[in-house]
């Protein structure tokens, strides 16, 4: 901590050193300076000394909660904070500009007018219509002991000087108070009892009021902690949300830094959930209530429960939780459907075309089963053995493995319904059950078929296209997050592909044309066509 | 003269403020903040803005608890 070695100074450090143990900081070590020092190198140097960053008017590290967690063995999570109340740092209105990085997220409350007030427009008023020039607002406060002390002159009617004291002492002014909506008024000893300091601090490079509460405009923000040894283009992609620089290859190491932060972010996520909101079942639990909260604007995230997000400064914007937790779940989640729907799908069709092939009728309508079959049988081969049931059963292992143990899949038990709340953050529909549709909408349109091929001599349930193309088919009209849509979907394409069966040859040769139009819109809207999508 | 108005450093205000007492004179400090300049039982010294002690209390509130369920002692944590 750096100070002046005057009055204010000294009181000022007074009251830091005094209150930083009560808020768990450390406080590294005291600086005062001589305020008629031109040259503050050797200052700096006992900053530097103590492993601090730039200096400022106020510097306290502290270490994270979280960094005990570790056993002490994550020197990299140190957190910087910087803090404020700095003597004037905002009497001059170019400060902020001209030292953006040196003053974000920079407390103070000191020479700043409240802007939640109308005080401070009408003292420049006068003096910007005299002059012709624009006061800075910080100059407001100047003007508040001129205008009470004629106030009281005034009503002393007197230039006596025991008179005028009397009337500061016992006058209440009406006029009101330039930083609150109250009346000027002086105690015993002089001091405005209803004067209240406006907690100030500047977010994106613009003075906000956080405090106190009654007047604050927003959230106070704090910087996340730093991930020691990342470069600035590679910082930057963290707080990008760890997408490379342009430009810039990402290196294996710094890709392993940036998922290591993205745990830590996680974990402050879920740590703020556990003190924010009541708990429930488990972490993630606890973590998806909190982002709804959020959503609704019940509660708030601070930025420092944020790794490497200084560009936000006060509260955790949705934009931001969009782009940390809910998009990454929910890209994992339409993946891992796609693949579950062709697995099942494969699963519970049929074994193949080729395995058809040895066991088509003679009467089969499949050119291409017939044309397979007879070439078979004119090379002197039997009929191709029928892949056994363990096999399919290894392949239904496999794609469960799969998707368990991969990122893919992680994104599958809460989308599955398995936590509902993470399963609508992530646009799915959870009014419906989506672990049903994609298994169900196979046998609905193989059930509809057989219904339908019963009346006609020349169809088999398990003739024709591949039974798992059709079931996707069905999954895509009916929606992935659609029971009752796979239902209909399957009775769409069931008896559809008896009915052409019977048009007439051009109606046929037309209808087999848009065929083709079935694939490509599966892949323009893989979540389904009635797929309802309620949050996102 | 009747009052007299300012500084801006505290240090200055510390030493006018025995003038002043001495002289009987109402003195409103303009943007002196440090907490001792009202102390000592001093009749003629007057201050508007809070004390530095008021922005201590009001960081200090941010950081430990952001200012919720406090609010009930503002008059003694904010002033």
């Amino acid at each position: 901590m750096m100070h002046e070695d005057g009055n204010f100074g000294t009181t000022m450090g007074n009251h830091v050193e005094a209150f930083a143990k009560t808020v768990g900081y450390e406080l590294v070590q005291r600086v005062p300076y001589n305020l008629k020092s031109p040259d503050f190198t050797a200052e700096l140097s006992k900053v530097k000394a103590a492993q601090a960053g730039p200096p400022g008017h106020q510097r306290l590290l502290r270490r994270l909660q979280d960094h005990r967690r570790d056993g002490g063995q994550a020197p990299h999570r140190r957190a910087t904070r910087w803090s404020g109340l700095a003597n004037a740092a905002y009497s001059n209105p170019k400060f902020i500009a001209e030292n953006r990085e040196l003053t974000e997220h920079l407390f103070d409350g000191n020479y700043w007018h409240n802007p939640q007030t109308r005080g401070p427009r009408p003292c420049s008023r006068p003096t910007r219509s005299a002059s012709a020039r624009r006061w800075p607002t910080t100059a407001c406060r100047a003007t508040r002991s001129p205008t009470c002390s004629r106030t009281r002159l005034e009503r002393a009617a007197s230039t006596d000087r025991d008179k005028v004291r009397d009337a500061h002492r016992q006058d209440q002014s009406h006029r009101p108070h330039p930083d609150r909506r109250t009346r000027i008024k002086f105690d015993d000893t002089g001091e405005d009892v209803n004067a209240s300091p406006a907690l100030l601090q500047v977010q994106n490079g613009k003075p906000v009021v956080v405090g106190p509460r009654a007047l604050r405009r927003g959230q106070a923000g704090i910087p996340g902690p730093e991930v020691e040894g990342l470069g600035p283009a590679e910082r930057g992609s963290v707080e990008r949300g760890g997408s490379p620089a342009p430009g810039r290859r990402q290196r294996p190491a710094a890709r392993r830094r940036l998922r290591a932060g993205g745990e830590r972010a996680h974990a402050d996520l879920r740590r703020a959930a556990h003190h924010q909101l009541r708990p429930r079942r488990g972490d993630d639990a606890r973590h998806v209530r909190l982002l709804l909260a959020v959503r609704a604007g019940r509660a708030s995230i601070p930025t420092s429960s944020i790794a490497g997000d200084r560009a936000r400064s006060s509260s955790c914007s949705a934009s931001l939780i969009q782009r940390v937790v809910i998009e990454p779940n929910r890209r994992a989640a339409e993946h891992n459907q796609l693949l579950l729907t062709l697995g099942l799908a494969l699963f519970l069709g049929e074994p193949g075309p080729r395995a058809l092939a040895g066991r088509l009728p003679h009467r089969c309508e499949s050119a291409s089963a017939r044309r397979l079959l007879r070439a078979r049988r004119r090379a002197g081969g039997g009929a191709p053995a029928h892949r056994a049931p363990a096999a399919r059963w290894s392949i239904a292992l496999a794609l469960f493995a799969f998707l368990r143990g991969t990122d893919v899949g992680q994104g599958h038990p809460r989308a599955l319904a398995e936590e509902p709340e993470g399963a609508m953050l992530m646009g799915i529909d959870v009014r419906r059950d989506p672990r049903r549709a994609p298994s169900a909408s196979a046998p609905a349109a193989w059930r509809w078929r057989a219904r339908s091929s019963r009346r006609s001599s020349t169809s088999r349930p398990t003739s024709g296209e591949s039974f798992n193309i059709m079931a996707f088919v069905v999954v895509v009209l009916g929606g992935m997050g659609n029971f009752v849509g796979a239902l209909v979907g399957g009775f769409i394409v069931g008896p559809r592909r008896v009915a052409r069966r019977r048009l007439p040859p051009g109606l046929a040769q037309a209808a087999r044309g848009l065929r083709h139009l079935r694939p490509r819109a599966a892949l323009a809207g893989p979540e389904g066509c009635s797929a309802a999508r309620v949050a996102g | 003269m009747t009052a007299l108005i300012g500084p801006f450093s505290s240090l200055v205000a510390f030493s006018v403020r025995q003038v002043t007492e001495k002289n009987k004179t109402p003195f409103l400090l303009l943007a002196a903040v440090a907490d001792n300049l009202t102390e000592g039982g001093l009749r003629y010294i007057f201050r508007m803005q809070p004390q530095r002690q008021g922005d201590g209390h009001a960081h200090r509130e941010q950081h430990a608890g952001d200012g919720e369920g406090r609010q009930h002692c503002r008059s003694s944590a904010w002033r």
